[in-house]
């Protein structure tokens, strides 16, 4: 078969050409070391502004990271924050997903155990950065998956002018409902459960979570949950199941006292001036609360070239070294470092004294009992739904539809599973 | 600006990535093959269907056993299923081209399915090479205050194309609804239907310009400058708008009459909103009249709702013939001729006695008032044969 003279032509120079091309992308062409970052927003918050300011925050990293490596071109890809797990996965499988991922522990530890997050190499110390409180959530089975680098928790937001004095219990919370505080709490699980802790419920709780739930006593979980009822019918306590409702009410002085993420004080900040209030969450009268905290971590990608795999490593390192992570503690107030190094200026700021509290003080005060709580909220393998039905029994005891009981039977109904 | 091209260079980084750029020069290697297939086809006796599956199945088959051993394959799979779609699409309209050339269905594959895999392959390839919601928040200017970021302008034109695409095919449908339920004349349904798609258009041009980030207020002050200027600078079009709805209304032209334009019969082939279109016989020029035409002159209909005309032919006999007898030869010619309408039927009168004969007009109708010219000159030639056979003398 006789192929006309063009097409031959056409085909010796194709021959000619395509291995030039697929050498010269890999040796004579040489693209710019890129660093492929992404990260989420939720979807609430999806917004150009938003955008700007997150991006602001990692620039910060950026910058000090570009210092020693001013060759590789840092690139920001910003997805969905519900959709982040499922895009990074169909961007892993053409081989075109990021080299680095931040995003919470949680996520990066789930795409690993998929398969679509590398592991922190294991030549490099991390002990030397994080201590075990750390290294629980970072890692598993000793090895580290995530690098966290921001650490964000639960405290208390209110408006000063008419809330002169935080409560620091529970019980004076409830007091000052009583006088004519408005209070706003998120329905959340995770950011119900401070009242758990205070209330005395979190060992109950935790031990539910790790499977020892034929022989628990649920005494003070029924005691929480008939508080929780109880302050369903106060007028002057109220649940939002949206986080943005409850702080647009303080904002806009409909609230006086509201729970709040330290992620959420800047911008609550940028509206209420002056007048906001950071506190760490009320005690009871025998336990702490259990303020939830975040993580904000680095995960590595699976698809990055060798150069992109040591520009990712180095830009965690640089990350969370002591330097960088005192320096930004000191120009932000509305986090923690992850490096175990760096100690807080509490003295310098009301916020950054509530974050410690709430942080190394009720949050770590915790450490035993926070395996049992997360797996208590978030479930195993067999039980992939434990947050959906936790959140809605709450949702049912607040509005009334499920008795303290009910909301008990559902609650402690958690389904037998794999060892923690 | 900036921010696309900035975006635009970081995808080169991929490249670094050895899974990447393999990928990359393997796809252009099954492009190149497919090319030369395609043009070595049109000189031997290739199939089509072979010709469409090549490409695809050269770069599916290889990537899905390179796969089985964990060689990465991803983008070239993905490629090659998109490709293969897209041939599928085209092998379908070739086969419903050549089966149905008058097929309605054949144009949508063109006009919606090729375009929707197009851009659904971009969009989700963009996806995968950064984040489709992170591109479309990049602002690329600012239009009435309204920040336009790509993401809107990208929603808008697509909104704009199936607008277009699809309103004259939406208008019929609903104008073919409504005529169904209201029982009304096809001439109103294609009123409505025109109606209908101008609507569909200034409905959704709006809703996409409030959706695209544009102030309300804003689009009301242009409406009202526009307005204003339509008023002065497109008077005649909006005249010719509204005088083509008042001829549809009323039905006074319809598409099939015939009308004397500049002394030329012409027949109306289409009544638009804003012109007429008719076709003058004598040279089958095309003729666009704006429509107002036929308010400010004088029109003439020869037919005036009904397409078939009455014709008639002035002929004289000498006296010495019976006018029963001429009267029955010339109705019996008009009767035989094909093209001459059996009802009415033709009918002969004696009209007149002239000084050296009588005159008698013969009446007919033509089915084709177009036609009446050439009917009358063959009744003519068959009046003079027939005379001659039952030996009548015409005179002038």
């Amino acid at each position: 078969m006789l192929l006309p003279r063009r097409p031959k032509i056409s085909l010796v120079i194709a021959a000619l050409a395509i291995p030039n091309l697929l050498i010269g992308c890999g040796k004579g062409f040489q693209p710019r070391n890129t660093l492929f970052i992404a990260y989420g927003i939720d979807e609430v918050n999806f917004s150009k502004a938003t955008k700007t300011r997150i991006e602001g925050r990692i620039a910060e990293f950026t910058e000090n990271f570009k210092r020693s490596h001013p060759e590789v071109q840092v690139v920001l890809s910003v997805y969905k924050g519900g959709r982040i797990w499922e895009d990074i996965v169909r961007d892993s499988t053409l081989d075109l997903g990021p080299d680095l991922i931040i995003s919470n522990e949680m996520i990066i530890k789930s795409l690993h155990e998929e398969g679509f997050a590398a592991p922190l190499p294991a030549q490099i110390d991390w002990d030397q950065t994080y201590d075990p409180l750390l290294k629980e959530i970072a890692s598993t089975d000793g090895q580290y998956i995530a690098a966290p680098f921001l650490t964000f928790t639960q405290v208390a937001c209110y408006n000063k002018k008419t809330v002169p004095s935080p409560p620091q219990t529970i019980q004076e919370l409830e007091k000052l409902t009583a006088s004519g505080t408005r209070v706003g709490l998120s329905l959340e699980p995770a950011m119900l459960l401070w009242t758990a802790g205070s209330l005395g419920a979190i060992k109950e709780i935790s031990a539910l979570g790790l499977n020892e739930s034929k022989s628990t006593d649920t005494k003070a979980i029924r005691s929480w949950l008939a508080w929780l009822r109880k302050a369903a019918f106060y007028q002057n306590i109220s649940f939002f199941k949206s986080y943005v409702q409850k702080d647009t009410s303080l904002i806009n002085n409909e609230l006086d006292w509201i729970t709040c993420h330290a992620s959420e004080i800047e911008k609550i900040r940028n509206k209420m001036g002056a007048s906001l209030g950071v506190s760490a969450l009320p005690n009871g009268a025998r336990a702490s609360a259990f303020p939830w905290p975040t993580f904000v971590s680095f995960g590595v990608g699976i698809n990055s070239s060798p150069k992109q795999r040591n520009a990712a490593i180095k830009y965690i390192q640089s990350s969370t070294n002591v330097i960088v992570q005192r320096q930004l503690m000191l120009r932000n107030v509305d986090f923690l470092a992850t490096n175990k190094h760096v100690s807080i200026p509490i003295s310098s700021s009301q916020t950054l004294q509530a974050l410690n509290t709430s942080f190394n003080k009720q949050v770590r005060g915790y450490t035993k009992e926070w395996p049992g709580v997360l797996r208590f909220l978030t479930g195993h393998k067999n039980h992939p739904n434990r947050y959906q039905e936790v959140s809605s029994a709450l949702a049912d005891l607040t509005s009334g539809y499920l008795k303290v009981d009910q909301a008990l039977d559902v609650i402690s109904n958690f389904k037998q599973g794999s060892e923690p | 600006m900036n921010a696309i091209l900035k975006e635009l260079s970081a995808w080169l980084g991929y490249l670094d990535r050895q899974a990447v750029s393999w990928q990359l020069g393997f796809i252009l290697l099954a492009l190149i093959a497919a090319t030369i297939l395609h043009k070595y086809r049109k000189g031997q006796r290739v199939s089509s269907s072979l010709d469409l599956l090549f490409g695809p199945l050269l770069l599916l088959i290889p990537s899905l056993l390179l796969k089985l051993i964990a060689v990465p394959t991803g983008i070239s799979t993905q490629f090659g299923w998109i490709w293969s779609l897209w041939n599928v699409v085209s092998w379908l309209e070739i086969k419903l081209q050549r089966r149905y050339k008058a097929s309605r269905f054949t144009p949508w594959l063109g006009k919606v399915v090729r375009p929707t895999i197009l851009v659904a392959a971009i969009v989700y390839f963009i996806d995968r090479l950064s984040s489709i919601s992170s591109i479309a928040l990049i602002q690329i200017g600012t239009i009435l205050e309204a920040e336009l970021a790509i993401g809107n302008v990208f929603v808008s034109l697509v909104g704009l194309y199936l607008i277009f695409v699809c309103s004259r095919t939406i208008a019929f449908v609903m104008a073919w609804l409504l005529q169904t339920i209201l029982r009304t004349k096809t001439q109103s349904r294609k009123l409505l239907e025109q109606l209908i798609q101008y609507l569909i258009v200034a409905i959704g041009t709006l809703l996409i310009a409030l959706q695209a980030g544009f102030n309300a207020t804003a689009l009301l002050w242009i409406s009202g400058g526009l307005s204003f200027g339509l008023g002065f600078s497109l008077k005649e079009i909006m005249t010719n708008l509204l005088s083509g709805i008042w001829l549809l209304l009323e039905g006074w032209i319809q598409p099939g009459e015939v009308l004397m334009i500049n002394g030329d019969p012409c027949r109306v082939t289409k009544l638009g909103l804003r012109a007429t279109e008719l076709s003058r016989s004598r040279d089958d020029a095309t003729l666009l009249i704006p429509n107002f035409t036929f308010f400010t002159k004088d029109a003439e209909s020869f037919t005036a709702g009904e397409n078939d005309r009455r014709e008639s032919i002035h002929v004289s006999a000498a006296y010495q013939h019976e006018p029963k007898a001429v009267i029955a030869v010339l109705e019996e010619v008009a009767k035989k001729h094909q093209r001459v309408l059996k009802m009415p039927s033709p009918k002969a009168f004696a009209i007149d006695f002239s000084e050296s004969s009588i005159d008698y007009k013969l009446k007919f109708s033509v089915p084709n008032p177009l036609e009446a010219l050439s009917i009358g000159s063959e009744l003519r030639q068959a009046i003079w044969v027939a005379f001659d056979d039952n030996g009548i003398k015409a005179t002038n």
